[in-house]
């Protein structure tokens, strides 16, 4: 039951995080939304040109409402941003002149519009200022040149408003593909498999942590060794299955073909999330700090070595220690499962990090079982 | 009722008396400052490879405009397409841009007639996304105002006549005379400080929600120990000790989390951040005490911890924000803490759904005796 229970849970947050289908459909689109004087009929076509030519409507939905309004949905998620049109903004356009606009995002970890909104706001910045001083310098050379404008300026920037409309043609996109290497999706299914491979271990604290040592001493009085051996035999063999169970359905979830033979790639990482995981449960002395602090050693090492973010987004020096840390090994090892590409070193540093967990876990073992209280 | 301040003490006495538990304090602070020292520059969203295919004046110009920007797109310089695109290939960058070697010519019948066939650049990517798309949107903007010039005065040698006696520069000296500038936008939020905006280390306040969280979780487990010994077999009513043992646990690493979030200057206000962290307390103290109730012995809650912690990493705004599933966040205790530094009105909701977890605990608690 409690096992169904597991794995129905990582089932349904895998199919709602890694749904390809959906990634492509109407709710990943950045839904910003425009606010004060939207009335304009120029502004209007400017929006819609935005909103409906070129490829910002794969990426981008506009809506317009009050301001009060878009406070709202910002506070609710419903938008990513919006911005502030203010009064008096075309005419002063008209005049020459481009009113600062106030754009106001999501502060908190996640949205893509708050990461990237200097980087929009620039090109927003230099699309509009590029076409207005062609405009206004057409202006001015005919006007101070005393030719009449009449309405060649209105041509002009109906040239420019194509120009932004068909803006992507600027480049040939051209897409490798895959390839033998893991797209996205894959990657983050290895991640997501070694932060769920470890964190499931939780479930395994209250049967090591805090456990009485008297049995240990006991069988130690009458020279019985290897108790924590056996004790970490009977761990690994319940967490065995489990992982077995629920890794290669991971490889369901993905566009690629999981390798027949990534059973075996997955059993260094299992050994090594297990040996890690007793060692944690070893070292704490009450049920709440052992859980805890697993949570919180799994999620930092899981976090830095790229099973969350990609490790393209942190610094050299960090992706360079990520390929040392056990969660960064892992990973390496379970995109083996991917590729089918060997992966001797991950492997053998698995194996290696088990050795000196489990080694650490005799050794604390010992001394709590030495103790003996008379 | 008027030993509880004593009780407090003494629960809390007893944890100090653990030395993991006091480890585990210490730890907290020294991995987040550990995690923001090392990030010595920021990383990147995206990385893109540029390369010059032959040497030209402007393309090596924006080149070196992009590369010596402040962004969160990375730029790595290569010096041949084949170079760029084996990295590519390896997952090692996003995209490749490739500039041509007469990027000014280029421009020029691309001004006069935008089609594809006379694209400026070539892009590589292994597949597309929306963060690439927005990548693209840079490429075209770095570019545009040499379009936009050269739109201008191809559209005076076209259309007005008037002007065929000036010069180029002459009509440039218009297009450069407009008083227009690239930066168009101010923003309406509150002044943050960089590590704030960084987004590598910004989901540490979603990681210390959920750990606080977690703790509320284990210390309810730690209470069904205690209460499976007779620990409290002498109070009279079981919730006064439930209570103490949940809430001296969560408020400690309430502590430690606000300690970290000073210390790497995550934090726009001290006196919101402790209204924040005192409410979450009692909200994850009253979330953890529903749990509890909802899974009432040590071995269910053991299971659902795993499901929880993962539910809240995925689920909660910590990493990535799943608009489709904001339900289910409105279910769990981090998002209120994320969000009600940043939007004073989570604050009122976190209230209410504390008040919630409380009116069910009791509902449940009822049940139960009215079954009995």
């Amino acid at each position: 039951m409690a096992i169904l229970l597991l794995l129905g849970g990582f089932l349904a947050i895998l199919h709602f995080t890694l749904d390809q289908d959906a990634a492509k459909e109407e709710n990943q689109k950045i839904s910003v939304a425009i606010c004060g004087e939207t009335n304009d009929a120029f502004l209007q076509m400017g929006l819609a040109t935005v909103q409906n030519l070129g490829n910002t409507r794969y990426s981008l939905a506009l809506q317009t409402m009050t301001e009060r309004q878009a406070q709202k949905a910002l506070a609710s998620g419903q938008i990513a941003a919006f911005v502030v049109i203010p009064e008096g903004f075309m005419d002063a356009a008209m005049a020459g002149q481009l009113l600062p606009l106030k754009m106001v995002s999501t502060v908190g970890a996640s949205g893509l519009v708050s990461f990237f909104k200097e980087e929009i706001t620039r090109v927003i910045g230099a699309y509009l200022a590029g076409s207005e001083k062609g405009v206004f310098g057409l202006e001015n050379a005919i006007s101070q040149n005393g030719y009449p404008v009449s309405d060649r300026l209105d041509s002009l920037a109906f040239q420019y408003l194509d120009h932004i409309a068909v803006r992507d043609r600027i480049y040939d996109l051209r897409q490798l593909g895959i390839a033998d290497s893991l797209g996205l999706q894959e990657y983050l299914c290895c991640g997501l498999s070694v932060l769920f491979l470890m964190l499931v271990c939780l479930t395994f604290g209250p049967l090591h942590i805090g456990k009485d040592p008297a049995l240990g001493q006991l069988l130690r009085a009458k020279g019985y060794r290897g108790q924590t051996l056996c004790d970490f035999a009977a761990y690994l063999l319940i967490l065995l299955p489990l992982s077995l169970v629920f890794l290669p359905i991971f490889g369901l979830q993905s566009s690629a073909s999981l390798q027949f033979y990534a059973v075996f790639q997955v059993l260094p990482v299992v050994l090594m999330a297990a040996a890690y995981s007793f060692l944690l449960f070893q070292l704490s002395d009450n049920l709440m700090t052992g859980i805890v602090m697993q949570f919180l050693l799994t999620v930092g090492m899981c976090f830095v070595c790229g099973c969350i973010y990609p490790i393209s987004f942190f610094p050299a020096g960090v992706q360079k220690m990520a390929d040392l840390l056990p969660a960064g090994l892992a990973r390496m090892q379970l995109a083996g499962c991917f590729t089918g590409e060997s992966t001797l070193a991950a492997a053998l540093g698995s194996v290696g990090y088990s050795a000196l967990f489990l080694g650490c876990s005799i050794w604390v073992r010992s001394r709590k079982t030495r103790e003996v209280r008379l | 009722m008027k030993k509880w301040p004593l009780l407090l003490w003494l629960l809390a006495k007893r944890l100090y008396k653990k030395p993991a538990f006091l480890a585990l304090l210490l730890l907290i602070p020294l991995l987040a400052i550990g995690y923001r020292l090392s990030l010595t520059d920021t990383g990147g969203l995206v990385t893109v490879g540029l390369v010059q295919e032959a040497p030209d004046p402007l393309g090596e110009q924006i080149i070196q405009e992009l590369t010596g920007e402040d962004s969160l797109i990375r730029y790595e310089v290569f010096p041949s397409a084949e170079a760029a695109k084996q990295q590519l290939s390896a997952g090692k960058i996003h995209a490749v841009w490739v500039f041509p070697d007469n990027l000014q010519e280029k421009i020029e019948k691309y001004a006069a007639d935008p089609v594809r066939e006379n694209a400026c650049f070539t892009v590589w990517e292994r597949t597309d996304n929306v963060a690439l798309s927005l990548t693209r949107e840079k490429l075209g903007s770095k570019v545009y105002p040499q379009i936009a010039q050269t739109v201008y005065l191809q559209y005076l040698r076209t259309y007005v006549p008037e002007l065929a006696h000036l010069s180029d520069d002459a009509l440039l000296e218009y297009y450069h005379n407009t008083a227009f500038s690239a930066e168009l936008f101010t923003f309406g939020e509150a002044e943050r400080t960089p590590e704030q905006e960084n987004f590598l280390l910004s989901p540490l306040r979603g990681i210390l929600g959920v750990l606080i969280t977690l703790c509320g979780v284990a210390a309810a487990m730690y209470y069904l120990q205690d209460r499976q010994k007779g620990t409290f077999t002498w109070c009279r009513h079981q919730l006064l000790p439930e209570l103490s043992c949940l809430l001296v646990a969560v408020v400690q690493l309430g502590i430690v989390a606000l300690v970290c979030l000073m210390a790497c200057r995550l934090s726009p206000n001290l006196l919101l951040e402790l209204a924040t962290l005192a409410l979450y307390s009692l909200c994850v103290t009253a979330f953890s005490i529903l749990i509890g109730r909802l899974f009432p012995s040590i071995k269910a809650l053991a299971v659902a911890l795993p499901v929880l912690a993962v539910v809240m990493l995925v689920v909660c705004p910590v990493f990535f924000d799943l608009g489709k599933l904001r339900i289910v966040q409105y279910l769990l205790p981090p998002t209120y803490y994320i969000n009600a530094v940043y939007q004073p009105v989570y604050l009122g909701y976190m209230a209410l759904y504390t008040a919630l977890c409380g009116i069910l605990c009791i509902l449940i608690d009822k049940m139960k005796d009215s079954l009995r």
